[in-house]
């Protein structure tokens, strides 16, 4: 039985070995909610990664590792009739995972309020610096 | 316009696809279905990424090197009880690692395939058997590298029976009890409860220890 200090541990090491692309597809099925299966969160992922292009086949893998990971559960939902009578395999962020994607947001967050901030600064800079304009000397 | 693929292309790809995940894997396809080349090239990025993940899934790295650890020291005993000049000559500590990495490959790809929901009791032995069989016809086709006949035979002979062993006390993962709410992961990182029945291990542990006296004695 895991204790409480053995679980912030291991929601902290999750969170730090959360890849970007993990990150989107924990973030697609968040979004999803009920109604995240492969299909769905393929869509998702490819909108949340615009302009870069995603393969089914490379959620799939990411899915598996997800729930080895423990960060989302599945289950497989009736057969429907449009799918040629198979089921779909419904996905649901767990606790440990919404947990996972909460403090890689707010990585993502501090280490965006970084950038900006010099970057922020470096505008600055370049905005009073005089236009460069290339006279050659008389 | 065609509604869905054609009965060919789906059982094709059913085949392809390990049986724990082919039934949600072929509905996506399905339901992703615009044209028979766009399901064809689909299918072909789709069935490898499926089968790795699977692998990676069922494999246990531990018992996996547990298992390769055990089939190459069958195989060195072997060279060293029938042709000793097999561990003088030139590449032949090499030569005695290739079966085992055969099985073991093997073995990987079979447990993938294995299919959770039917359960039969030897199931544990099919994977060795059928590795050692395709390590055999290896065997056969590259002479160059092969093993000389009895090496081969006593070393896949004591090989099995010592993998065997061993996947009775640490089942494949796909063939663990499952408890409800527990990731795959943490199931990977516990050892298997040891619900071994004593008279299924004391067979092949009789004939093992038989084996190793035999050639011990020799």
């Amino acid at each position: 039985m895991l204790g409480s200090t053995d679980l912030s541990y291991n929601v902290g090491d999750m969170s730090e070995s959360l890849g970007q692309f993990e990150q989107i597809i924990l973030t697609a099925i968040l979004s999803l909610r009920d109604k995240a299966y492969g299909v769905t969160i393929h869509e998702k992922a490819v909108q949340l990664a615009a302009p870069k292009s995603i393969s089914p086949g490379a959620v799939y893998v990411t899915l598996d590792r997800l729930e080895d990971k423990g960060l989302i559960s599945s289950w497989l939902s009736d057969p429907t009739p449009e799918r040629g009578g198979r089921s779909k395999r419904f996905y649901r962020l767990e606790a440990l995972g919404e947990r996972a994607l909460e403090e890689s947001a707010a990585t993502a967050k501090r280490v965006w309020d970084t950038v900006a901030e010099i970057w922020g600064h470096l505008a600055d800079e370049v905005r009073r610096r005089p236009k460069w304009s290339p006279v050659r000397p008389k | 316009m065609e509604s869905g693929p054609s009965k060919v292309a789906e059982t094709i790809a059913g085949y392809l696809l390990p049986p724990a995940c082919r039934e949600e894997i072929l509905g996506d396809m399905r339901e992703r279905y615009r044209s028979r080349f766009g399901y064809f090239l689909e299918a072909l990025h789709e069935v490898p990424c499926v089968i790795y993940s699977r692998i990676c899934r069922t494999t246990d790295a531990v018992v996996a090197l547990m298992e390769a650890a055990s089939m190459y020291t069958a195989f060195v005993i072997a060279a060293k009880c029938v042709d000793v000049t097999l561990l003088s000559a030139q590449s032949g500590f090499a030569r005695l690692a290739i079966p085992p990495m055969v099985v073991l490959a093997v073995m990987s790809v079979a447990d993938a395939y294995s299919d959770p929901q039917r359960r039969r009791p030897l199931r544990p032995l099919f994977a060795p058997t059928l590795g050692f069989a395709v390590a055999y016809f290896e065997q056969l086709m590259y002479r160059q590298w092969s093993l000389p006949m009895s090496v081969f035979a006593w070393g896949s002979g004591t090989g099995l029976l010592l993998v065997s062993t061993l996947r009775l006390i640490f089942p494949p993962i796909a063939d663990r009890p499952q408890a409800a709410n527990v990731p795959a992961f943490w199931q990977k990182l516990e050892l298997a409860t040891l619900s071994l029945n004593p008279r299924s291990a004391l067979v092949p542990c009789g004939i093992l220890l038989a084996v190793l006296l035999y050639l011990l004695v020799r």
